[in-house]
């Protein structure tokens, strides 16, 4: 490969490794854990409140219900399962990896200590439309969203430096037989 | 616009260097002849039974998904008719079949087989026309039914577009409930029968088939092609059997001359051509991604529009939290009325009609300022650069697709054992609890797939770019503001996707 267009894929691959990793580096300090209540009512096909934002190392509270049929409240990433049935304040319970049985709890507890964007769905066929019953837990700082964001406009640049057009050759180059 | 050339006495010129018969272009790119390659697959695609023996099982499967659309468990999930078509099939057709074997479902799909049936009057042996006989011919095999040319102000894949929308305008009917699955799928055999009844050959995958329209744009960037070997080959013969027929094999049921064909559009893969053809120079090769870079009407255009608003919409609507959409799609569930969704219909509908292609425009006018001097004109320039959302959608289309594979795939074993939901458990899979899998894994894998997606786009849209304007410079100034759209709308999704 010529020189020039070494330099090229070179200046491209840094754009687009610092599209990557500068976000992460450009984050403020987390704030300290606390304790984080939150009251969620499922009813057919969506979460209230849909979206709910922790920072990483909190202690999370979630108090679930469900207000019209039986409803699943199934956190990715957290191993998590609950089903609340419809007039009652207790939720059945599990760590679908450790066990297919369900115990009584008063409300889910987890500490957020993965970051990122996390789906709770729900996990018991409550009609139509179960399949794309959901609601987003966000673990701030959530660095794959900058990181992605950074990736696309770092790839959008090496594109350009990549297709830029190359100077003319200087004269003397061009073939002169001496 | 299909390559509608009609396949009834073809002209047999010496030679010609341009028009209808003229050599193909040369191909850009490595290619791999599958057929040389592996002599069991040429072996294989050459014998007449080859289409049936792919179409049979699944004509089989889809009674079967009828039966249980009809008197199984109304709950999709526990249904084999919505897990199988609307959870397996879509996954397995964009994010496998086209991508890497083109229109390979229209080599297989049951839809238009009963029409194809009664059109031909066989199922394996082509039929010839007889002399000094009233037979209905095209070419020269004989056919039954009325054998009408398809009207040419519909000659295009208008028609699938405004189907296809009109299909996701209802798309949390069908993909939840499975008496509606039943009656759109239903309703596309008996309209692809009755088609073939009217029109000739295979008008109905061509011009009206909903599925078909997406197929072939998407096809475009398939891994897979039938072209000719040798285009001398074909210029010199006089048979022309792969347009005509004849006794080993139907002319191209799809309207295509296949010894020209120059892109995947519209080659339902039926390999008739590569049966036909008396000098073997009919093949099937491997190209890299994203070959075909020629959109050639604005019924492409729009298709891709469609395409790339759809998968924008269905990640909002299935793939995002808010109940609101979810409620105005399923209306007649949620009591949200009519009225609110007519206003979801007409706001999916303005999306890909207007919307985007207002924003496309836009950047496009910008595009062309920028760059200057003489500009190619404007339909010209506007289809070149619409060509980059043709791999940006069916990347998005993919991302989209996966978590629903990922997340509701164990709902596959359950149905398999009890496909009707009515307590059986063939496989001992009945009773697999519902366990997603990396589901936390999903948005790091979509981002990966749409940053693959923005490289072939930016590549594409830099190699487009380039076939309007030979300065070097003025081709930079347009592609920046172009690149730029194509990025905003990977923007988009990564931050559908990601947060």
């Amino acid at each position: 490969m010529d020189p020039k267009k070494k330099g090229r894929w070179l200046v491209a691959a840094v754009l687009v490794a610092a599209g990557w990793f500068l976000p992460s580096l450009a984050t403020s300090p987390s704030p300290a854990p606390q304790k984080r209540e939150f009251d969620i009512v499922a009813h057919k096909y969506a979460y209230e409140p849909s979206i709910i934002q922790v920072n990483q190392g909190d202690e999370v509270h979630i108090r679930f219900s469900s207000k019209d049929v039986m409803h699943g409240f199934y956190l990715e990433g957290y191993d998590i399962d609950a089903v609340a049935e419809p007039g009652k304040t207790d939720i059945q319970f599990r760590h679908p990896s450790q066990t297919v049985l369900f115990t009584q709890a008063k409300e889910i507890v987890f500490k957020a200590d993965r970051r990122g964007k996390f789906r709770y769905r729900c996990s018991f066929t409550c009609g139509y439309m179960h399949p794309f019953m959901l609601g987003v837990l966000l673990v701030q700082p959530n660095f794959l969203f900058g990181q992605a964001m950074g990736l696309m406009i770092g790839i959008f640049l090496a594109g350009f430096v990549l297709a830029w057009p190359s100077k003319p050759l200087p004269a003397k180059a061009e073939g002169v037989v001496v | 616009m299909p390559e509608n050339i009609n396949p009834v006495n073809p002209p047999v010129a010496p030679r010609p260097t341009s028009g209808p018969l003229a050599p193909p272009p040369p191909v850009e790119g490595w290619r791999i002849d599958l057929l040389a390659t592996f002599p069991w697959l040429k072996w294989l695609v050459k014998q007449r039974w080859f289409q049936f023996a792919l179409i049979l099982p699944n004509l089989f499967l889809f009674l079967v998904f009828l039966v249980a659309g009809i008197w199984g468990t109304p709950v999709g999930n526990r249904n084999i008719l919505i897990v199988f078509v609307w959870i397996f099939w879509w996954f397995l057709l964009i994010s496998v079949l086209v991508p890497f074997m083109s229109r390979i479902w229209c080599t297989m799909c049951p839809f238009p087989f009963f029409g194809e049936w009664l059109q031909r009057g066989s199922l394996l042996t082509p039929k010839l026309a007889r002399p000094n006989s009233n037979d209905k011919k095209v070419g020269l095999n004989r056919y039954f039914g009325l054998n009408l040319r398809w009207p040419k102000a519909l000659s295009n894949i208008w028609l699938q577009n405004i189907g296809f929308l009109g299909l996701c305008t209802f798309s949390a009917f069908y993909l939840t409930r499975p008496i509606v699955s039943v009656v759109v799928l239903g309703s596309l055999i008996v309209i692809a029968t009755v088609l073939h009844l009217i029109f000739r050959q295979r008008a109905f995958c061509n011009y009206v088939c909903p599925v078909s329209g997406f197929l072939s744009l998407y096809s475009m960037s398939s891994m897979t092609e039938v072209r000719s070997k040798d285009a001398d080959t074909c210029l010199k013969c006089h048979d022309k059997s792969c347009l005509v027929g004849g006794e080993r094999g139907w002319g191209c049921p799809w309207f295509n001359y296949p010894s020209k064909m120059e892109r995947n559009n519209y080659c339902g893969l039926c390999t008739e051509c590569i049966k036909t053809c008396p000098h073997d120079n009919m093949t099937i090769r491997l190209r890299p991604f994203a070959t075909d870079t020629k959109l050639k009407g604005y019924d492409e255009a729009w298709k891709a529009f469609i395409m790339l608003s759809l998968a924008l919409a269905y990640s909002v609507i299935y793939l995002g939290p808010w109940g609101f959409f979810k409620d105005v799609a399923n209306f007649t569930e949620s009591g949200k009325g009519l009225s609110y969704f007519i206003a979801y219909a007409v706001c999916l509908w303005s999306l890909p009609m207007l919307v985007i292609p207002a924003i496309y425009s836009a950047f496009h006018w910008v595009a062309r300022r920028a760059a200057g001097g003489t500009a190619k004109p404007w339909k010209e320039s506007f289809l070149t650069m619409a060509y980059p959302l043709v791999p940006l959608g069916l990347l998005a289309w993919i991302a989209f697709s996966l978590p629903l594979i990922f997340i509701n795939g164990s709902y596959i074993l359950v149905t398999m054992s009890d496909p009707f939901g009515w307590g059986w458990d063939l496989f001992h899979t009945a009773h697999t609890a519902w366990s997603p899998v990396v589901p936390d894994w999903m948005p790091a894998i979509q981002v990966a797939i749409l940053a693959l997606g923005l490289v072939l786009v930016l590549k594409s849209v830099f190699k487009q770019a380039g076939k309007l304007y030979e300065d070097q410079k003025a081709k930079i100034r347009f592609a920046i503001p172009m690149a730029g759209l194509m990025t905003l709308i990977v923007l988009v999704f990564v931050r559908l996707y990601v947060n």
